[in-house]
């Protein structure tokens, strides 16, 4: 490993874990998966989206705290912009761009936690250890899984 | 993680700060962060007993003051509420308490082992669990100084959680755990005996592309996902204003949806058709069993559809094998 450039091999890690992770980004969203009829989520992922949905406005009133909510504040936060879209699209593509939003959200956290592994494991042993234990993660099922969904999980790792 | 390992050689005010504000960032998106005091406390205690002067014991309680000041204001920014509203973040808590309490096995008897094993596998594979595994058990011989506070982190989530929605929490301590798998690895790569080396390498490249062949299979599930198979299906099938049970109104989400034209009702009151999923719990032996069991008691049901994934991949919610039963003769 240690005659290939790591600069490289950063780069193929993190492209793998988008290779693996993004085909499931639209998984259950009628407006961007075609063999969707209906919506699915994860039931954690509504939780995320109506809160972000219900920001700035009950950030002090809101009484469901099972999750803190930060996850939910960061997506409401990035779509802040998209709001005023709401009135002028169907109902269920306005959700649908939600989640996929929150999802790409947990993408972008699944390849930080894999990059801040990879620092993580240089800091503790050397580059070697750093760039093997992130290629495992990249391809650890429950991570890959966790990035394609605007849950929590997957930022807890980050 | 990193930024406590930075406090070894890097001790101004704003280091702490910067851990007082991750672990707030952390917290205040699953309480279960929290754990992480556990790795940190061990550095903690580490530069504590480190410190030479009295100034440099009295500069690290300071500054894990500041820390912990910082990463309370921080929680409260990222939820406010809980601030406002003490009362709903302590029922939340209780809530979720109870929930993880509720499916803890009471007892430290074997299924709790069992259930490491299974959960283990199930969230990142039989290859890598192993590898992780002995990485913790090695780390007492081989890096104890280095990975203790991640041995012990590892170590208090697996005995807390047990088997409580542990495959879901663990996707917290899975650099970790991917990190106590590939030490050693890199060691035995590293080292000067030929036949350690192809070990090493094997062990390397065989569990990289186990986990490559289960995420593409993965992808694969969720691209022809058999609940929305079966939800086009009944939109298709099943005539207007019929009625639909499903095994437990609670689970909706392992099963497909129904649209507004057909009215979803319990299992008792005598429906149209009955939709049984082969996900039902956390455990496949529990799984096979609530499905066996429930299908027994459809005895004025025939099949009408079934909708079975083309692999098996025991991860949370992908692809359950489905039957659709409708009333009339068998």
């Amino acid at each position: 490993m240690e005659n290939i450039p790591s600069k490289y091999l950063w780069i193929l890690i993190l492209a793998l874990a988008a290779i693996l992770r993004l085909p499931g980004m639209v998984w259950g969203l009628p407006t961007f998966d075609q063999y969707a009829n209906l919506s699915y989520y994860h039931p954690d992922e509504e939780k995320i989206v109506w809160g972000a949905q219900g920001f700035p406005e009950e950030i002090f009133t809101r009484t469901d705290l099972r999750y803190p909510t930060a996850m939910h504040y960061t997506l409401g936060t990035v779509m802040l912009p998209f709001r005023p879209a709401k009135a002028e699209m169907p109902r269920m593509v306005y959700n649908d761009i939600y989640f996929l939003a929150g999802r790409l959200l947990s993408l972008v956290q699944g390849l930080a936690a894999c990059a801040l592994t990879i620092i993580l494991g240089k800091r503790l042993f050397n580059s070697q250890t750093g760039l093997a234990a992130a290629a495992y993660l990249v391809v650890t099922l429950y991570h890959v899984r966790g990035s394609m969904l605007a849950t929590t999980d997957v930022a807890t790792s980050f | 993680m990193l930024l406590a390992l930075r406090l070894e050689h890097q001790r101004g005010w704003l280091d702490f700060a910067a851990l007082g504000v991750a672990v707030g960032i952390l917290v205040g998106v699953k309480y279960s962060g929290v754990f992480v005091v556990v790795a940190i406390g061990v550095y903690i205690i580490r530069y504590f007993l480190k410190a030479e002067h009295a100034d440099e014991r009295n500069r690290l309680v300071g500054g894990i003051a500041l820390s912990v000041a910082v990463s309370l204001v921080v929680f409260a920014l990222t939820t406010p509420s809980a601030v406002v509203q003490p009362q709903a973040l302590i029922s939340s808590v209780q809530y979720e308490n109870y929930r993880v309490g509720e499916k803890l096995v009471p007892e430290w008897n074997s299924p709790v082992w069992q259930q490491w094993v299974t959960v283990s596998v199930a969230a990142m594979g039989l290859p890598l669990a192993l590898l992780g595994l002995t990485g913790l058990v090695l780390s007492a011989r081989y890096a104890r100084r280095t990975l203790l506070p991640y041995s012990l982190l590892v170590i208090v989530y697996y005995l807390y959680f047990r088997n409580a929605l542990l495959e879901r929490y663990l996707i917290m301590i899975l650099p970790v755990i991917c990190i106590l798998a590939t030490y050693w690895l890199v060691m035995m790569i590293g080292s000067s005996r030929k036949a350690a080396v192809y070990a090493g390498w094997g062990l390397l490249i065989f569990t990289l592309s186990y986990g490559m062949v289960q995420g593409i299979i993965l992808a694969q599930l969720l691209a022809r996902d058999t609940r929305s198979q079966a939800a086009a299906y009944i939109i298709r099938e099943v005539p207007s204003g019929s009625t639909i049970a499903f095994g437990d109104p609670l689970e909706l989400w392992r099963y497909p949806r129904i649209g507004p034209e057909h009215t979803l009702v319990q299992l008792q009151e005598n429906p149209d058709y009955v939709v049984l999923s082969s996900f039902h719990g956390w455990v496949n032996s529990d799984e096979t069993d609530y499905y066996l069991q429930s299908e027994d008691e459809l005895v004025e049901y025939r099949i009408a559809a079934e909708f079975q994934p083309a692999w098996k991949l025991t991860v949370e919610f992908v692809s359950p094998y489905l039957k659709i039963y409708q009333r009339g003769e068998k």
